[in-house]
């Protein structure tokens, strides 16, 4: 295997195990108390009550499971997807907060690291979002690689 | 994809009837940690905590409450430290439905002091105003 292969390889693992991590980290969180993370999705006043309720419930455990995912291995690029939608939401939510000058928790990690500096948060978000859409890109590729080597050995029979 | 989004409903599910902190289902219901007003003002021996910045407790605040909001939290903390008696029955309140304050700062009191009867009081500052 080429060395420019074998970092991009290491540096995809490292980065499944820190994203991972942190979602399993911020789920585990909001899991813990889903009534405080049901006022935090009521307070971007995007959606009613029941479902704000329902969201909290449901949220953390769909991040827990794909966080775990991305470190065990299996089902990889399905986690992805699922964490890179929930990114792409959490983003336009915190967005929309933004610009109706919402003075809010984000909720992003329960209580912990509470802040509501926007510009600090949607960074943050963005750079989570960059390494989600960098790994989809290397599974993909990977994807791709493998299903050449597959056509070349069934024409090779 | 789908297949990870099934399961993660399952604990879910487990969690709307389980969870001792689950959401109520309609803001007319109670969760498990919250306490309403007219409740609230039966019990005999309660300690008022009042979640709101300094200047909205400076202006009205429910009597004998004390003022612990997160902005000045390390400070606070430690005056009604040496106040609280383990086993008093602590009363979060904020400004109203739509505010979480009254709940950061009871899990913060559980976590940080140890207190074991917290209530977050529905409806905060103004459902207290009304009924009184």
């Amino acid at each position: 295997m080429e060395s420019g292969t074998l970092i991009r390889n290491r540096v995809a693992l490292a980065l499944h195990w820190m994203l991972g991590g942190l979602f399993l980290y911020a789920g585990t969180i909001k899991a813990l108390a889903p009534a405080q993370f049901a006022l935090d999705i009521a307070n971007y006043r995007l959606v009613p009550w029941p479902v704000a309720a329902g969201l909290a419930l449901y949220l953390p455990w769909l991040e827990i499971l794909a966080g775990g995912i991305l470190i065990l291995g299996p089902w990889r690029a399905g986690a992805l997807r699922i964490l890179l939608l929930l990114m792409l939401v959490f983003l336009q939510a915190l967005l929309t907060a933004w610009l109706r000058g919402l003075n809010i928790h984000c909720g992003c990690f329960g209580s912990a690291l509470a802040t509501s500096n926007y510009a600090l948060l949607f960074l943050r978000d963005l750079l989570i979002l960059s390494g989600l859409g960098w790994l989809l890109g290397e599974e993909w590729k990977r994807r791709v690689a493998e299903e050449a080597v597959a056509e070349r050995e069934t024409r090779g029979l | 994809m789908l297949v990870i989004a099934l399961l993660a409903a399952l604990p879910a599910l487990a969690a709307s009837v389980f969870h001792p902190n689950r959401p109520a289902w309609s803001r007319e219901v109670l969760a498990p940690d919250e306490i309403t007003p007219r409740e609230a003002m039966a019990l005999t021996e309660v300690v008022w905590i009042d979640a709101r910045s300094r200047k909205a407790f400076a202006a009205e605040h429910v009597p004998g409450a004390f003022s612990l909001n997160e902005d000045e939290w390390n400070q606070s903390l430690l005056t009604f430290a040496s106040h609280f008696q383990p086993g008093q029955t602590l009363v979060v309140y904020c400004d109203s439905l739509e505010c979480n304050a009254s709940h950061q700062v009871a899990a913060r009191l559980r976590k940080e002091l140890g207190a074991e009867k917290v209530r977050v009081l529905k409806g905060g500052w103004a459902a207290w105003k009304a009924e009184r």
